[in-house]
């Protein structure tokens, strides 16, 4: 069998398990769908049972029927910029190349599952179905609403759906941010604005979880900056492993079965009493800095799961 | 190395339609302007490697994968700010 890899050339977190897929002499094959035609190219014939030919790059080419897992980790997105009608080339590209990708049997995970999982609404909602604690959340493009809210609780953050914004000198990145009733103005008539409750907490929770396989880490955050949002300033952070309580093993595990994820890396606040409150899922988030820091074996479960793809 | 972020609110709140959330966006200071001379693709292994002196090196054993600046097309946060190894 082969693991087909999708991502970027410039993807570390790839590397890793590209690098340990070698050691265990397992068959890789990486690309990334964005060089689609040109760099990568396929052939394959339906003769109605299951799609056979090739996919190749200058260097490897690969048989589709022996690929039966994908990693899906950053690639671009599938386009043709070039030619008469590039909409129209993009659009078949997408249906024809991107739909035999679709077709392999076993994804970690599934684009179509993340597009879905990565909305924060649809994620919330899903964990309190799933029996998580989690915070008051609004999401508004009122202003009166918005003042409402955070003059409501003891203390509200803003959270931006989309940390990073590009900008004509570099990229900005937009992390979570303590809000009182007198900062909110008339942009929040510009966009969607999420407001959320703020967790007291003793520290958070890194939860990285593939298939049965849970790996918790402690990020306890030692600077103003971190304690608000730890991405703020990573070298405050404290890092320590973590047992994960039943009860949130047995919520984490429905939660991710209704959002068919087989990867997830989850955020949680724990509160002084030890409770977790849910915060975020991120069903394509970074995972070598937690192994790095902590030990905790990440890179060979995803790995185990790549190459031992159920049935 | 202080990797506290610097806030610029003036960037984009000057603007008449800005949205209210763009006054928190910020420039992380401890992300490395990555030189693209120094780093590759290895077709054969499928890996990237980096320049270390004369010589060439997977990037994940290199330190500039500690905190390295992607060129991804669509990079978050935590991707740009990766500490995958040392």
């Amino acid at each position: 069998m082969t693991v087909l890899v999708l991502t970027g050339r410039l993807d570390p977190t790839a590397d890793l398990v590209v690098t340990e897929l070698h050691r265990r002499r397992v068959p890789v094959f990486r690309c990334d769908p964005a060089d689609f035609p040109g760099r990568v190219d396929v052939a394959a014939e339906f003769r109605g049972a299951g799609w056979t030919g090739w996919l190749r790059t200058p260097h490897h080419t690969v048989d589709l029927g022996a690929v039966r897992s994908a990693y899906f980790r950053r690639p671009g997105p599938i386009a043709v910029d070039t030619g008469p009608a590039p909409e129209w080339a993009t659009a078949e590209a997408r249906g024809g190349f991107g739909g035999l990708l679709q077709a392999v049997p076993y994804w970690l995970n599934h684009p179509g599952r993340m597009t879905h999982a990565e909305y924060k609404p649809v994620q919330l909602a899903a964990a309190a179905r799933a029996g998580l604690d989690t915070p008051r959340t609004l999401v508004t493009s009122d202003p009166d609403a918005a003042r409402r809210f955070v003059a409501e609780l003891p203390r509200v953050v803003y959270k931006a759906f989309s940390s990073t914004v590009r900008s004509d000198d570099g990229r900005r990145f937009i992390y979570t941010s303590l809000v009182t009733p007198a900062d909110i103005d008339d942009g929040v008539r510009h966009t969607a604005h999420l407001f959320q409750e703020w967790i007291d907490k003793e520290y958070e929770i890194r939860l990285t979880v593939v298939g049965d396989r849970f790996f918790a880490a402690r990020l306890t955050g030692r600077s103003h900056a971190a304690r608000i949002d730890w991405r703020a300033d990573y070298d405050a952070i404290e890092y320590a492993v973590a047992d994960v309580p039943a009860d949130v093993r047995r919520a984490v595990t429905a939660l991710l079965a209704g959002l068919d994820l087989r990867f997830a890396a989850m955020d949680f606040a724990v509160r002084p009493d030890g409770r977790w409150v849910f915060l975020d899922l991120n069903p394509n988030g970074q995972w070598g800095w937690i192994e790095h820091e902590t030990g905790l074996p990440i890179k060979a479960a995803i790995t185990d799961a790549l190459t031992t793809p159920p049935r | 190395m202080d990797s506290t972020a610097v806030a610029e609110p003036e960037k984009y709140t000057a603007h008449r339609d800005a949205p209210f959330g763009l006054r928190f966006a910020q420039r992380p200071t401890s992300s490395i302007d990555l030189d693209l001379d120094l780093v590759s693709y290895d077709e054969e292994a499928q890996l990237a490697v980096a320049r270390d002196g004369d010589r060439w090196v997977p990037l994940i054993d290199h330190r500039m994968s500690v905190t390295l600046q992607t060129s991804g097309e669509t990079p978050r946060e935590d991707e740009i700010y990766d500490k995958s190894s040392t």
